[in-house]
């Protein structure tokens, strides 16, 4: 047994692991969506039957919108939703377009690491100086605001994953399945 | 960096991201961030949480969501295959009779899908057997599914407006009411087309069939009736300032919910299923939005959309020769790149040379959807035609293809009707506000 080849099942359950994360937060953000339906819908009835506002229909559904929002990112990289141009990487040959995908997941990631260093700077700084929402509620910003440097760093984590199984498969260390070169094949 | 050289580069790199198979959001917000790097350094990268937060929790952009699970709502409760069985026995009678139900069943639908690509899957899933089984060629039929598909990014509510508004600040309202007259215009101008071609050339369809029973016609009203009041029941709750527009949103859910409950048709895990997709859907896009407006960020920053503005202003080009020049450009790109990330693409590099041209904002926003509904029916890259090709797959992509050319033309000779008149879109608008 070559002893320098990765151990492919740990590739395996990590991936797994991710999947199982990612419906996780699929369903978190499938919550949020029909929490905004509700909401916006008590704002509407009352309005309409006892000419009263709700007052935190607007501002409450933005949050849970951007909850939502961050949540799914996870998700739609570990399933590939993410649109792309795939006219030029389809012709490559898989291990170049293993090459190419791990290329690109590692620009992505230090994309989303800018964005997590800039959204963790946002949160701190609503932390630090207790910083409330305009609206009636009042709401501590943090709140809301968590989530995107937590959205950020899953994603970040997502690109880090499959730029290291996109490079080992570009190496041959791991067999390459699929038109996709993110996913890592069964041991079987 | 002056900007002419700033364009370049960002072009440059936009283009080697793109091709080397990045993420569209990826490749757009590596570009924003370089642009914003190369103008002050790190000191601006604080200003992207702002970014972040201001676009994530925009409450415009809080109805992509919920218009996508009305439409998952309606498409996975089987109130879509009734609506196209109650358009087609309404329209029984007319030359291409089935043709011309796939042109008003996709127009009407996509409209409330939001995704012509799912709207020609549903539709297409179900009309092309029949078709196939009544003699219908299929040369009439993908195009009629592949055009008809476009259609519903201009019949509110639209997503790509939505998405135009809360860039521009325009009212999603005005747009909305701006894409209906060519919408609808457009959709009568291809049911024009498919009687012709059915007249010049009968083998293309069978003889029409008598008129439906006065009953037959009752029970095929009764069908299509729900999803035409569904729209109606958003745009006129929009309208008479009931409801917000993302409120309306909201309102649409709840109306198909209580419509797929009075089916009975729609099980806990089918509605599971609309909204977990609905959630996905909202996440690609808001993936592009948000690196879309940091990449608007480097363009405000680095003086490319005012330089840009002010170079063409300066080339006196006449607004005609701007208008086919911008036509090129959208009919180009839109090879490559789908339809939303287009309008996120162009809209912060081209809009101040939009206004600085003398173009109306609203104008603006109904022409862009109708340049990206090309850009769905154009190989290699038209998404309407992938999705139509998958269902017929005996056919290949160039032949579903030529079957949309006509298709692209008629969408192309809109485009330039509506700047020659451009009434067709702003008359709407500008009557509601007054009235």
């Amino acid at each position: 047994m070559d002893r320098s080849a990765p151990d492919r099942s740990a590739w395996l359950r990590s991936a797994a692991w991710l999947d199982r994360l990612g419906d996780v937060l699929l369903a978190g953000s499938a919550v949020m969506l029909l929490l905004m339906v509700a909401l916006m819908g008590a704002e509407i009835v009352t309005r309409a039957l006892l000419h009263r506002s709700t007052q935190i229909s607007d501002e409450y559904s933005g949050y849970l919108f951007t909850w939502m929002t961050l949540g799914g990112f996870f998700y739609a990289q570990r399933s590939d939703r993410f649109l792309r141009v795939d006219s030029l990487r389809a012709r490559l040959s898989p291990r170049a377009r293993a090459a190419a995908d791990a290329l690109s997941s590692l620009f992505a990631a230090a994309l989303v690491a800018v964005l997590l260093y800039a959204t963790w700077a946002t949160f701190r700084t609503s932390v630090a100086f207790d910083s409330r929402s305009i609206q009636p509620s009042q709401t501590l910003l943090w709140l809301p605001q968590i989530a995107m440097p937590a959205g950020f760093a899953l994603l970040l984590l997502a690109f880090l994953h499959s730029a290291a199984v996109s490079l080992l498969q570009a190496l041959g260390r791991l067999p390459v399945v699929g038109p996709s070169a993110q996913s890592v094949p069964s041991v079987e | 960096m002056s900007w002419p050289v700033a364009l370049a580069v960002y072009g440059f790199l936009l283009a080697a991201f793109l091709l080397g198979g990045a993420g569209i959001g990826v490749a757009i917000g590596i570009v924003g961030v370089l642009g914003i790097t190369f103008v002050s350094g790190t000191q601006l990268w604080l200003s992207l949480g702002d970014i972040v937060w201001n676009t994530t929790n925009t409450f415009t952009l809080v109805s992509i969501p919920l218009f996508v699970l009305m439409g998952e709502i309606i498409l996975r409760s089987g109130i879509s295959t009734r609506f196209y069985n109650g358009i087609g026995t309404l329209l029984r009678g007319l030359p291409g009779a089935l043709a011309q139900t796939n042109i008003v069943g996709c127009a009407i639908f996509s409209a409330i899908a939001g995704s012509s690509v799912a709207t020609a899957m549903t539709v297409g899933t179900v009309a092309i057997p029949e078709m196939r089984k009544r003699g219908y060629s299929d040369r009439l039929t993908l195009g009629t599914l592949t055009g008809g598909g476009c259609l519903g990014i201009l019949i509110p509510p639209s997503i790509p407006m939505i998405v135009y508004a809360s860039m521009t600040q325009v009212s999603v309202i005005d747009l909305f009411m701006a894409g209906v007259i060519p919408g609808l215009a457009l959709a009568a101008i291809f049911m024009v087309y498919v009687a012709w071609r059915v007249w010049s050339d009968p083998t293309l369809a069978p003889p029409p069939e008598p008129r439906a029973s006065g009953a037959a016609m009752r029970r095929g009203a009764l069908d299509s009736v729900p999803v035409i009041l569904l729209i109606a029941a958003v745009i006129g709750s929009m309208y008479f300032g009931i409801v917000t527009p993302t409120e309306a949103a909201a309102l649409g859910c709840l109306i198909a919910f209580v419509l797929a409950l009075a089916y009975r048709e729609l099980t806990r895990a089918r509605l599971m299923e609309a909204v977990r997709n609905a959630a996905i859907t909202s996440g690609v896009v808001m993936f592009i939005t948000l690196n879309a407006q940091i990449l608007n960020f480097a363009v405000v920053t680095s003086g490319i959309g005012e330089g840009l503005a002010q170079g063409l202003a300066a080339l006196g080009l006449s607004k005609l020769l701007f208008f086919c020049l911008l036509f090129l450009i959208y009919l180009v790109v839109g090879m490559f790149i789908d339809g939303l990330s287009i309008m996120l693409l162009t809209v912060p590099l081209l809009y101040p040379s939009f206004l600085a041209v003398g173009f109306d904002p609203i104008w603006v926003g109904v022409i862009i959807v109708v340049f990206i509904e090309l850009g769905a029916l154009t190989p290699p890259m038209g998404l309407n035609l992938f999705a139509i090709q998958s269902i017929a797959n005996d056919r290949s992509l160039a032949e579903v293809a030529t079957a949309s050319m006509p298709y692209t033309l008629m969408i192309s000779a809109f485009a330039f009707l509506l700047y020659a008149v451009p009434q067709l879109a702003l008359w709407l608008p500008a009557m509601m506000k007054a009235s």
